[in-house]
């Protein structure tokens, strides 16, 4: 039986989805079946209209190099996420939605948790069109059947 | 009569009598000893009786029999061992019932004998005991002791010495016999490495038709057209293009790649057309 991981992502900040997403992309390359569920804030990574505005963790983040009262002040986040977004455009990392096509092209396998779409009220047209399906917890333990699991 | 030979005579005369008195001394202290030593084995017999009845004659030989268990349940290099510690054993319980030791072990009892009334103490209870100078004696005693089982442990480790065996033999085995670590999962598919030692500078299309065989692997035009691209790149930039970069050198999408290639195309492209791995994870 082929390798086979199963991702699971439960926090949407910028620097909480790109492991999952790196993640995922990279197992592919190495020809390991790859299955990532979205769940919680991990929704707002697959969801049309916030993909392109994931924010940044800085207040309660110890790695942060700002001072947390400084962090907290509206709109220093925006700027450190165009920042760090900026970073990644110069090193040639693709953007969130740009990860998340190449990893389905790849064959990897996107789902969103049914539980958290009821909770956060979203619509299955709510989504990217990458994301296969709307699935419970059971349903993608069935499907990532043997499969190393990855939490983030 | 010859005068040396009388002077040797009375000579052996002497000392015949001096042993016939020493003799004597010896019947006399039989004599009296007698009584003693009849006295002495009685006291004893009776001493065994008295522990036969106690039952400890039973617990003897219950000790010997579970102790020629032990023993001939050891290998002799065991045995060996067992023997050579015995001195330290013997010192360890000579240590350990030192009479101020075994107070506070038995002071240590009775606490436990009264278990029912002592409070319990939770997170703020504990905080409060740290005040308290006994018990931050106690604590030190317990660090320095929990110190100095980690240090022999750690010491065990370095050394080849005896560590346990498995729960299921129970017994004790050598640390270098220790079980063979777990193998790993085989990789999905054997890549090239990643610095420049893998670039095959003598590489043909053959070559790659032959590499993509051993891979099951048919090469159509649009496998060569990927395969010459990935060639022609790191010819251009001295670094094995990965997926991402295939896509933007070739103009073939994600998609198709992973179909031309389905295990892991930038490592099978980079194997077939005799370059490095590919670096990065994007």
């Amino acid at each position: 039986m082929a390798r086979r991981v199963a991702i699971i992502c439960s926090k949407g900040g910028l620097d909480e989805a790109y492991p999952a997403l790196i993640l995922a992309n990279a197992a592919r390359q190495a020809g390991i079946e790859v299955f990532v569920f979205f769940t919680f804030w991990g929704l707002d990574v697959i969801t049309e209209s916030k993909v392109d505005h994931l924010h940044l963790n800085l207040v309660g983040n110890a790695s942060s190099p700002m001072p947390t009262m400084l962090a907290g002040i509206p709109g220093v986040e925006n700027l450190a996420a165009t920042m760090m977004m900026h970073r990644m455009k110069t090193l040639d990392i693709p953007d969130a939605r740009e990860m998340l096509r190449t990893i389905d092209e790849a064959g990897g396998e996107l789902y969103a948790c049914e539980l958290a779409m009821k909770m956060f009220g979203r619509e299955k047209a709510d989504l990217l069109p990458v994301v296969r399906d709307v699935i419970t917890a059971g349903d993608f333990f069935d499907l990532a059947d043997g499969a190393q699991i990855i939490f983030t | 009569m010859d005068p040396a030979l009388n002077e040797r005579l009375s000579a052996i005369e002497d000392r015949l009598d001096r042993l016939l008195d020493r003799q004597q001394a010896i019947d006399d202290l039989l004599a009296d000893l007698g009584p003693i030593g009849r006295d002495a084995l009685r006291t004893i017999s009776g001493h065994l009786d008295r522990m036969e009845r106690r039952g400890w004659m039973r617990v003897g030989a219950e000790l010997a029999e579970a102790a020629d268990g032990v023993v001939g349940d050891l290998r002799p290099d065991e045995l060996r061992d067992l023997l050579s510690s015995t001195v330290s054993v013997l010192r360890t319980l000579r240590n350990v019932t030192r009479p101020d030791v075994l107070r506070i072990v038995n002071d240590a009892a009775d606490v436990v004998h009264g278990a029912s009334e002592v409070p319990a103490v939770g997170p703020l209870g504990l905080l409060g005991a740290g005040r308290d100078e006994d018990v931050q004696r106690g604590l030190g005693l317990l660090l320095e002791l929990t110190r100095h089982v980690g240090r022999a442990s750690r010491a065990m480790e370095r050394a080849p010495g005896l560590v346990p065996g498995t729960a299921s033999s129970g017994r004790f085995r050598r640390a270098t016999e220790a079980a063979p670590p777990p193998a790993l999962a085989p990789r999905p598919l054997a890549a090239p490495p990643t610095d420049a030692s893998a670039y095959d500078a003598d590489w043909t299309i053959e070559a790659a038709e032959a590499t993509a065989a051993s891979l099951d692997l048919a090469l159509s035009d649009a496998h060569r057209a990927v395969i010459v691209a990935a060639r022609d790149d790191y010819a251009a930039t001295g670094a094995s293009p990965n997926v991402r970069r295939l896509t933007q050198v070739t103009g073939v999408s994600t998609k198709d790649l992973y179909a031309l290639f389905p295990r892991a195309p930038g490592r099978t492209v980079a194997r077939i057309a005799g370059l490095p791995k590919p670096a990065g994870c994007i």
